[in-house]
């Protein structure tokens, strides 16, 4: 018989360092699930994107066990990380506050791919430059496919 | 690092569009935040109370909240640091028993007779009670070894079971290590439990207290993780007797060739159980 599910749970948490403090001490301790057993497999899950910070989405169940599903950093946090922005440009159309490259735009594309309705990476790399443009980052250059 | 007190920013997002949540999250880290729950169209952030800085928001909420991202206001508040792995503890935590020969419980359960030998375990936030694949097949690893009057030394030692059935086994010069102060207060509560208090020596810190203790180990066990395993693998290796060995666990099977790589010393076993492993290596010239 199906394990009944109890709820869900949104964390981001980063990847290889999650511990019991807060957000996931308070987050899943109160529904009785074993925090310890969380922190082990979520940390070897994620060894090799260590200190990212990484979207998590768990499934609760009835006997207190869980699943999992860890996805691939946001569009907006890759974009910070790479450009090394701290906060965001407040008018967005008209000041720029970093500069990025088509380069950085296709790997974050790629990185993403799992996560996005897209096939082609062209399409992602779009939604990567739009959200780049939303926060005031300028795409250096002409696009691969101009 | 997991015992510090951290404030907890409340912002809600508004539009509850889920790019909405990502983006506050995102400029939220890139000034120090740790980690964030997301509930619906609230946004839960936390960064540890040391490293709070109330300026730094102040700017940040304004400028998301130009962007249409959050609303103005935010609530605040300090969570304070304690147990929070109590209700599983108090509640769901039960007794298991290891190749029928150990068994492994807490102080409130009832002591099971029919087992030759048991260990007690009283968690408190720390990592180790024998539930967790890695944990167990530790467990059966050491009970198929010969540990009497063997010097043993445990890293990474979360409630302090491995060195405690070390001490149970035979062993007769026991040190452990833990990086978590929670965990070295839990661990020394067990050793007390299980009337070892004066068997079993703890140290905080890292591999890099192998240095300061100027001797080396019979048997040397680590349930840690990847990472630390292959980074302070060389420091493990060092402090190992000829003919001693060296008990791994806490990664993945598909991390094994990883950690074969990373250890000079032969291997001796391999133990698999879900996705986890376990490797003994031996120490010979």
């Amino acid at each position: 018989m199906a394990k009944e599910i109890t709820g869900y749970l949104k964390l981001q948490v980063k990847g290889g360092q999650a511990n019991p403090a807060p957000p996931i001490g308070p987050a899943l301790g109160s529904k009785g699930v074993n925090i310890m057993e969380f922190c082990k497999q979520f940390n070897a899950r994620t060894q090799d994107k260590m200190g990212k910070v990484l979207p998590v989405v768990l499934t609760l169940y009835s006997d207190k066990s869980f699943d999992f599903i860890i996805k691939t950093p946001p569009v907006v946090a890759q974009l910070l990380e790479v450009t090394k922005v701290k906060g965001g440009s407040s008018e967005p159309n008209r000041k720029k506050v970093a500069e990025v490259t088509w380069e950085q735009v296709k790997q974050i594309a790629e990185a993403k791919m799992p996560d996005l309705n897209c096939f082609e990476v062209e399409s992602a790399m779009r939604m990567v430059a739009g959200t780049a443009r939303s926060m005031g980052i300028e795409v250096k250059g002409q696009a691969p496919w101009a | 690092m997991s015992n510090q007190d951290h404030t907890q920013v409340s912002l809600r997002i508004k539009e509850s569009i889920l790019e909405n949540s990502e983006i506050a999250s995102a400029f939220l880290t890139s000034i120090g935040y740790v980690g964030f729950v997301e509930e619906n169209e609230k946004l839960l952030a936390y960064i540890p109370v040391d490293d709070y800085d109330s300026t730094a928001l102040e700017v940040l909420i304004q400028d998301l909240t130009e962007k249409n991202i959050v609303e103005r206001e935010i609530e605040i508040q300090v969570i304070e640091d304690r147990n929070w792995n109590e209700v599983w503890e108090q509640h769901y935590f039960q007794p298991i028993a290891i190749q029928d020969r150990l068994y492994v419980r807490g102080s409130f359960h009832k002591r099971d007779k029919s087992f030759e030998d048991e260990i007690i375990i009283d968690p408190k936030m720390s990592f180790g009670t024998g539930h967790h694949q890695t944990t167990k097949m530790m467990l059966e690893s050491l009970l198929e070894a010969d540990l009497k009057n063997k010097s043993v030394m445990d890293m990474g030692t979360g409630t302090g079971i491995l060195a405690i059935y070390a001490a149970k086994a035979g062993a007769v010069d026991i040190e452990s290590v833990d990086i978590d102060d929670w965990s070295v207060e839990n661990a020394v509560e067990n050793f007390e439990l299980n009337g070892l208090k004066d068997k079993i020596k703890i140290h905080k810190g890292d591999a890099r207290i192998l240095k300061t203790l100027n001797k080396s180990f019979d048997v040397f066990i680590a349930n840690i993780n990847l990472g630390v395993l292959i980074d302070d693998m060389q420091i493990y290796c060092e402090y190992i007797n000829q003919g001693g060995e060296l008990f791994l666990s806490g990664f993945l099977q598909s991390d094994i060739p990883a950690i074969k790589a990373a250890c000079p010393l032969r291997l001796a076993d391999i133990k698999k159980d879900g996705d986890w492993s376990m490797l003994k290596f031996m120490k010979t010239n």
